[in-house]
């Protein structure tokens, strides 16, 4: 069942809500497609283990098409495309996940759009998630995450006490290898909506580790986790991370 | 080719574009070079995507296609078997074009009262804990509103997905609330077309007239490609 099918701009995106919803207050995480997938990865970590559900469903344009069954559940025959909305009642959490690079000529204009929409539905703030290029980590015994935030940023103090450095950038924002975190977070604050980028320095591998990391980190600014203690036992990885490295060898190589 | 001491990071499987080097504007735009009517109800959408079909396609006599029109600058071609079914053949496989080419073919989507779509996969994209010796699998992607086609195959097992053309019309209807299956053949030989099941496909698509095991000249020939 749909409700609010909606349509705008020469996009002609469509947002497909699948519950009549306000999300007043809410805090947003949006992962960028960025050097080795840590922040879909982290996303993929939340939705997963906080059991959240699927309100929304985006089709544009500006995002490559995939389509498969729905990852968090091996037994469903609910499709899953390149960008989704999850929610978390308790938690006042929303979750995207973006499972598509943007295509450059269409990213200003669906961001735009992205943080319209949100403001509409009256959200708090914005996570934006995202990794960096290893190597461009200066000061190497630091930690291996930065972050950017705007004035107005709820967790302007909370993130001070972590183990997270501020991102030295000239005015311009860069993040190299962190796609599309600098722009969303130009529009966001340009929308005047509180927002932090945060980011892990890394390279491609098996970036598992460093989602888990992430998440930790996460659940260190929300209130996400209820037992700080064992706080990575209690993450639940999806079920479509089985097969991240492939199938098993074929019985006739032996 | 690197030199001595340069640092050497596995390219990023994420980036498919350069979003450090921003940006020169690609005011290119892709349209249909004919611009042909839109028809007013279309029984069936086909799309094929992938370069078996398009070699079968293209070498063989016995296909129902005529050509109706195509789109500049990249490798899509517009058919039609009869004035109720059309077929897509989508050559070009840039991905960062594949959502460009659904909003062109978007006006056929929407009238259309089902759409088929059929791509081709190397059998080693094909993720499963089963080990098979199997040469061909063929699995579906169905819409929430079932599609009308009879081509019944086992469901696509996560975390395997679907891209390209194909994933963006399924998509596209998904969202418009339309009924859509798409249809995805995972070979070992990807230029392989002789395969009877995807034959068989194209005939109980009527694409072609009939099922053809004869093989291509240089397939068949002795050079070593």
């Amino acid at each position: 069942m749909h409700y609010g099918l909606i349509k705008m701009n020469n996009l002609d995106n469509i947002w497909n809500y699948s519950e009549d919803t306000t999300l007043d207050n809410y805090t947003v995480i949006f992962p960028c497609v960025a050097v080795g997938n840590v922040a879909q990865l982290a996303c993929d970590l939340l939705i997963s283990s906080l059991k959240m559900t699927k309100i929304a469903s985006v089709y544009s344009k500006a995002l490559i098409p995939v389509v498969g069954y729905d990852p968090y559940d091996l037994n469903s025959s609910n499709l899953s495309c390149s960008c989704e909305m999850y929610k978390s009642d308790d938690k006042k959490l929303i979750v995207f996940q973006i499972r598509a690079p943007i295509v450059i000529k269409y990213a200003s204009e669906f961001l735009e759009e992205v943080i319209t929409k949100l403001k509409e539905k009256n959200i708090g703030d914005m996570i934006i998630l995202t990794s960096s290029f290893a190597y461009e980590k200066k000061h190497i015994s630091t930690s291996p995450f930065r972050y950017v935030s705007n004035e107005s940023c709820p967790y302007n103090s909370t993130v001070k006490t972590l183990d997270c450095l501020v991102h030295e950038s000239d005015s311009d924002l860069k993040i190299h290898g962190g796609g599309f975190a600098s722009l969303l977070y130009r529009i966001a604050s340009q929308k005047l909506l509180p927002c932090l980028i945060f980011f892990k320095y890394c390279s491609e591998g098996n970036n598992i580790p460093d989602a888990y990391e992430m998440v930790e980190y996460i659940s260190k600014l929300l209130p996400i986790i209820f037992d700080k203690k064992d706080c990575m036992l209690q993450f639940v990885q999806p079920p479509s991370w089985k097969l991240l490295f492939g199938k098993p060898p074929p019985s006739d190589i032996y | 080719m690197t030199t001595y001491g340069e640092i050497v990071e596995p390219y990023t499987r994420a980036c498919w574009e350069d979003w450090d080097e921003l940006f020169e504007e690609d005011s290119a735009r892709f349209e249909w070079v004919r611009k042909e009517a839109i028809p007013n109800a279309i029984d069936c959408f086909i799309v094929l995507e992938g370069k078996s079909f398009i070699n079968y396609i293209e070498n063989k006599s016995n296909t129902k296609l005529q050509y109706v029109d195509s789109i500049n600058k990249i490798d899509v071609t517009l058919y039609k078997t009869n004035e109720l079914q059309y077929v897509c053949v989508v050559k070009d496989n840039n991905l960062l074009n594949s959502s460009e080419i659904v909003d062109l073919l978007k006006p056929y989507i929407i009238v259309s009262k089902d759409v088929v779509t059929l791509q081709t996969k190397p059998l080693a994209e094909y993720q499963s804990m089963d080990v098979t010796n199997e040469m061909c699998i063929i699995r579906t992607v169905c819409t929430s509103h079932q599609s009308k086609t009879n081509v019944n195959f086992r469901k696509l097992e996560q975390p395997n997905i679907i891209t390209g053309v194909s994933a963006g019309v399924i998509c596209l209807r998904e969202h418009l609330g339309l009924c859509g299956k798409a249809l995805v053949c995972y070979l070992e030989y990807i230029e392989e077309h002789q395969i009877e099941e995807l034959q068989s496909l194209l005939k109980s698509l009527n694409i072609v007239s009939c099922v053809d095991a004869t093989s291509n000249n240089i397939l068949d020939s002795n050079l070593y490609i």
